[in-house]
């Protein structure tokens, strides 16, 4: 819930606006529940990230529910990022915004790269699935 | 533009580097700058004239509109992609610049005065790549049914990753630029896509 409002409040302020009276405005709650996350910055700063990458997994995942071609799989797997809905573009600004952070804020960094290979050997995976598909088979006779 | 003027954009792109764009009040500003606040409104205005001008004053810097280190006379493919790669380079200016856009293309998402600067911005730096495209089509140096404009958007949508992805430590600089030259070798000397039933030409 909390993560939930800030991933909203950074997407639309930057990671300069999660600031405890704004973030508990944001969630609903009393600002005397907000302090506690903050004791790890570079805790909450990863989840945040995590938070993010996991719902950009789940609605390009969606892919796996519309498809079995392997080569359709993998357009989607792309397409499925560029959606015109509320959750896509939070989730995309919010990602922009931790990006764009990043070169100054360290804390980021990690979280970030790993999110990243993440997405890129899934990608991967899914290429070669996708381009193998089209390499003609051949069969043994006799 | 005046050296005054020029003092208070750099100074802004500055603030914006280090604070993103929220951190871009005018009296941070004044103080970044060591002007008064009225000096500012006198040379821009308001926030709307600021931001337009601080984001042409970015890409000027980015070298995306024309750069003086090119020699007149290098042909067309060799000058986009030296303008691409251009803003691939780690010295603290290019940094600087990079991060800045990066703060300005990420607050324009619900930032309604910086938007139509921003797209501006990009549409002109599309523009020009994809004119030097066109020339150097015009010239054989990429093949005729290269499509400039849809290449011009592609390649310079990737410099904007490629930079993000380098500033914020998930790859590093050399990876970016060769990434980069492999893209325009994909995107400049491209066969001509087979038609099929699937759909006709690259856009």
């Amino acid at each position: 819930m909390i993560l939930e409002a800030a991933v909203r409040l950074v997407g639309r302020e930057g990671l300069g606006g999660l600031r405890t009276g704004p973030l508990a405005a944001e969630a609903g709650l009393s600002p005397g529940w907000i302090p506690r996350l903050f004791e790890d910055r570079a805790s909450f700063v990863r989840q945040l990230v995590e938070v993010v990458h996991d719902r950009a997994v789940a609605y390009t995942g969606e892919a796996d529910a519309i498809t079995a071609d392997p080569r359709a799989r993998l357009e989607l797997l792309l397409l499925l990022e560029l959606q015109e809905t509320p959750e896509v573009r939070e989730t995309s600004a919010t990602w922009a915004r931790l990006r764009a952070s990043a070169a100054t804020d360290l804390a980021l960094r990690n979280p970030l790269r790993r999110a990243t290979q993440d997405w890129n050997r899934v990608l991967c995976i899914a290429i070669r699935r996708g381009t193998s598909w089209r390499l003609p088979r051949t069969r043994r006779s006799g | 533009m005046s050296e005054r003027q020029q003092l208070i954009l750099s100074a802004a792109v500055r603030v914006i580097a280090r604070d993103g764009v929220r951190g871009l009040r005018m009296e941070d500003l004044a103080a970044e700058a060591g002007v008064s606040t009225a000096l500012i409104y006198y040379h821009f205005r308001n926030r709307a004239g600021l931001m337009r001008r601080t984001l042409e004053y970015v890409s000027e810097r980015a070298g995306r509109y024309t750069d003086e280190a090119i020699a007149p006379d290098t042909d067309p493919r060799t000058h986009l992609e030296l303008l691409l790669l251009h803003e691939l380079q780690d010295t603290p200016a290019i940094r600087e610049n990079s991060t800045a856009w990066g703060e300005l293309r990420a607050s324009a998402t619900f930032d309604p005065v910086l938007r139509e600067p921003v797209r501006a911005a990009t549409a002109e730096w599309v523009d020009d790549i994809g004119g030097l495209i066109e020339e150097a089509v015009a010239e054989g140096r990429v093949a005729s049914h290269v499509s400039p404009e849809g290449a011009a958007e592609r390649l310079t949508a990737l410099v904007e990753g490629l930079s993000e992805r380098w500033l914020s430590g998930t790859m590093t600089l050399d990876r970016a630029q060769n990434l980069l030259r492999d893209a325009i070798a994909l995107e400049l000397d491209r066969a001509p896509r087979r038609t099929s039933t699937a759909g006709s030409g690259i856009s």
